[in-house]
């Protein structure tokens, strides 16, 4: 599988989310892309999987400052050109609510969240390398990264060669477990506390608004059945809700 | 009854005793302050169980609970995020730098939600 990552870099609190991509040590990391970067290296390297960070909307989402990548207005012969047959990962707001089934059209899978997404930020800044008073390093740590982590296992596990069904349920299971970790933590401060109860409310949100849309276009590589079954009410182009993951297993 | 309130409150995780759990005759109380109420064996006391024994039990909840729950929710919310480290914010990825006040603003229908989930785990405790 071929993964590209587009770092965003630039606004800054986009680093959140692409420090964490860039310490992955497997495909093409385009550093803090204008839009017409990303494109010339969508079609240069013709990856399977794509993942970014930008800011966005229902319509609409953008990479370096704020600049439109992709939006509903977009050409669709743009849009089957840059994720016909692909895995879309797009870290980003609202976009699963028009311009994910706009790209599904053609894509694969798309991922996405369907409101706004919620991260949290420090004064030790993106990934931090130190912390702040009253606060253990792993706590301030787990609490700068919960939000966006879990959309990176995902593309780890499609690396890996998931099927995106069973990709996007790693992934819950990766915001699953940052909750128990937050929910069994004892702090050892106010501010410790208080910071583990924001963390529970952003992971709260952001697992309930991030979603799976199949999309309809053919994967561009082979890839393995996915271990677990849509029901059937599931078809093509219908989005799953967090609530409506199946649950089902058709077994090895 | 007294023995009720008061096995529940030793049951409850020490960090949830000082929370905020339900409001009667427009005070808001802890399950501190409900056990105090109780031993003392004031009004107060007694609607504050009446309305625990309520919320325990698995009928539907009245509209009037519901309102009450979802002020309590943001009560808790405002109190447990009232000590985070100075200069901690709240980013979303459609370009919003938050405080944790616009946050709850904001993000107040998901908060109330969890937190009535929790407040009503609690009192089921």
């Amino acid at each position: 599988m071929r993964v590209m990552f587009l770092e965003t870099e630039t606004p800054e609190e986009l680093q959140y989310g692409s420090c964490l991509a860039k310490r992955r040590e497997y495909g093409i990391h385009v550093r803090d892309p204008y839009p017409e970067t990303a494109r010339s290296a969508i079609e240069q390297y013709n990856p399977d999987v794509i993942w970014w960070i930008g800011h966005g909307s229902p319509e609409v989402t953008t990479l370096r400052d704020k600049r439109v990548f992709v939006s509903t207005r977009t050409p669709e012969d743009v849009i089957k050109r840059l994720f016909g047959g692909r895995v879309v990962v797009a870290v980003s707001c609202y976009t699963a609510r028009e311009l994910g089934p706009y790209v599904a059209k053609y894509a694969f899978a798309y991922f996405g969240a369907r409101d706004a997404y919620y991260f949290i930020i420090t004064p030790a800044g993106p990934c931090p390398q130190t912390t702040v008073s009253g606060v253990r390093y792993e706590v301030l740590y787990n609490a700068s990264v919960c939000a966006f982590e879990p959309t990176l296992v995902l593309v780890d596990a499609l690396h890996g060669g998931y099927h995106p069904v069973d990709a996007y349920k790693v992934c819950r299971e990766k915001f699953e477990e940052y909750m128990q970790y937050f929910n069994s933590l004892t702090p050892v401060s106010d501010y410790e506390k208080s910071l583990k109860n924001l963390a529970l409310y952003i992971l709260h949100i952001d697992y309930n608004i991030w979603v799976m849309i199949q999309g309809q276009g053919r994967p561009q590589v082979r890839l393995v059945e996915p271990l677990t079954v849509l029901p059937a009410v599931f078809s093509f182009g219908m989005m799953l809700s967090a609530f409506a993951y199946p649950k089902t297993e058709k077994g090895g | 009854m007294r023995g009720l309130i008061e096995s529940w409150f030793y049951r409850l995780p020490e960090d949830e005793r000082d929370l905020p759990i339900v409001e009667v005759d427009g005070v808001i109380l802890t399950p501190r302050q409900v056990y105090e109420e109780v031993i003392r064996g004031t009004e107060l006391g007694e609607k504050a169980q009446k309305v625990i024994e309520r919320l325990r039990s698995p009928m539907t909840l009245s509209y009037e609970d519901t309102e009450m729950l979802r002020k309590v929710a943001l009560e808790r919310a405002k109190k447990k995020l009232a000590s985070l480290p100075p200069g901690v914010k709240i980013g979303t990825l459609s370009g919003d730098v938050l405080t944790p006040e616009e946050f709850l603003q904001r993000a107040r229908d998901y908060i109330i939600d969890y937190e009535v989930k929790k407040i009503l785990s609690l009192v089921r405790w």
